[in-house]
């Protein structure tokens, strides 16, 4: 019986956690429909940065910005994930923003540079208070934009 | 996944085992150690709609002559000279799109969907795109937004389909073509702040390497990538002086500005070098 039960459990999660994973696909249309129409009114640099996180996880993604261009940063994720920490780093990783000690915790940022320069974005997934037995698991997309000044 | 299924399935028929390893607890410093604790890199190279505005800020001016002949579209037919061409298509029709030349960005897009048609993404740059670039064909913003969703739609349709290395092949196509482009202007106008854009790609050519040896390594990648080092090597004689970035924010505007970073100081002889080395790079991509 005990034998069993544990089968069934084992099963059950296993179900879970596949559906997880099907529903955590980084599809191109939930990038386009959930996160491009955040980065207007700039222009998309064209190039898509998504991958499947777990909580706990760092992803990190190297970019360029250049003088004479506003730039927004965006950090998209799936609900599942909760609040997604980023920071900007300069190549020496000093800390130049960090969303979570910014007003409202945003998923984006604007700004300019005065120099051409390059940049670590650091993503970090949270872990959750209470995990219910899974680890959530979903699609986070970094998006760079830009316009002229 | 495979591994958590294999456990569970393992689980049933040992019933003196634990599968403990992934039972997790409800606190989140057990799930914090269960987490899978690996760090995903990725690199993100400058559009060439971000780098041929900013040309045009400098000062370019319109020369068709700098761009690929829309004739040689058919000569691709290779998946990979196909991908790479698409780039520097993309790249010239940036360009065309910039400068608000319409007919030349209507051949320009012709030949990218010739090449998108090639890599089995026709949809990207089919009817509807073609259509929608008509019917913006005098509103510059709303034409390179196309553009870039076009792109965009194409660099993760390949994403998505398990084809990085199609995708890293585009991506270096068009920074190629647009440094190719970069140069040729430097040589016709001698601008001191075309020359300085071109020493700044510096830093983007390192994340383009970057982002080479994190793809699939095939053949043609393995050789590009070298070819990208051998610039590299020029790259590395220009001086550039660090300063540490600090951040101040306008309290009217509420923009944030960044100050500080790195200084290019590229001399005439660096820039002829990179001038021959990206034109033969660009050849043997678009023979």
């Amino acid at each position: 019986m005990k034998l069993k039960n544990r089968c069934f459990s084992a099963i059950f999660a296993v179900l879970i956690l596949s559906a997880g994973a099907v529903s955590a696909q980084c599809s191109k249309s939930f990038v386009k429909k959930q996160c491009m129409p955040k980065i207007s009114p700039f222009t998309s640099n064209g190039q898509l940065n998504s991958t499947v996180m777990l909580a706990g996880q760092t992803a990190e993604l190297m970019l360029n910005f250049s003088a004479g261009l506003n730039y927004r940063l965006l950090i998209c994720s799936q609900e599942v994930l909760g609040a997604v920490e980023f920071k900007l780093m300069d190549k020496d990783r000093n800390v130049l923003f960090h969303n979570m000690q910014a007003k409202g915790k945003p998923d984006f940022w604007d700004f300019n540079v005065k120099t051409t320069q390059q940049f670590i974005v650091e993503v970090t997934i949270p872990v959750p208070t209470k995990t219910n037995g899974i680890i959530p698991s979903g699609c986070v997309s970094v998006l760079v934009g830009f316009k002229e000044k | 996944m495979l591994s958590i299924t294999c456990l569970f399935i393992f689980s049933c028929g040992q019933e003196g085992d634990t599968v403990d390893t992934i039972n997790i607890n409800d606190t989140a410093g057990n799930a914090q150690n269960k987490a899978i604790k690996t760090k995903n890199v990725f690199y993100s190279i400058p559009s060439p709609i971000e780098t041929t505005t900013l040309l045009k800020k400098a000062g370019a001016t319109y020369d068709a002559a700098f761009l690929n002949d829309i004739k040689s579209a058919s000569k691709y037919t290779s998946a990979s000279s196909k991908a790479l061409n698409l780039g520097v298509y993309g790249a010239d029709l940036s360009f065309t799109s910039i400068f608000e030349q319409a007919q030349e960005s209507m051949l320009y897009l012709k030949c990218a969907s010739d090449l998108a048609n090639g890599l089995g993404i026709g949809d990207v740059f089919g009817p509807a795109t073609i259509g929608r670039v008509e019917a913006n064909m005098k509103n510059k913003d709303s034409l390179l937004e196309i553009i870039s969703d076009a792109y965009w739609t194409a660099d993760a349709y390949l994403k998505e389909n398990d084809r990085p290395s199609t995708s890293a092949l585009v991506i270096a196509g068009g920074w190629i073509e647009g440094l190719y482009i970069a140069t040729r202007i430097a040589k016709t106008t001698k601008n001191d702040e075309i020359m300085n854009r071109i020493g700044e790609q510096k830093l983007s050519l390192e994340n383009l390497i970057g982002l080479m040896e994190n793809t699939p390594a095939e053949e043609v990648i393995t050789k590009l990538t070298a070819e990208l080092k051998e610039l590299k090597v020029i790259y590395d004689k220009i001086e550039m002086s660090s300063e540490k970035p600090v951040t101040s924010t306008d309290v009217t505007t509420h923009v944030t500005t960044i100050d500080g970073g790195s200084k290019v100081n590229i001399t005439k002889e660096l820039l002829a070098d990179i001038t021959l080395k990206i034109e033969v790079i660009r050849s043997n991509i678009i023979k």
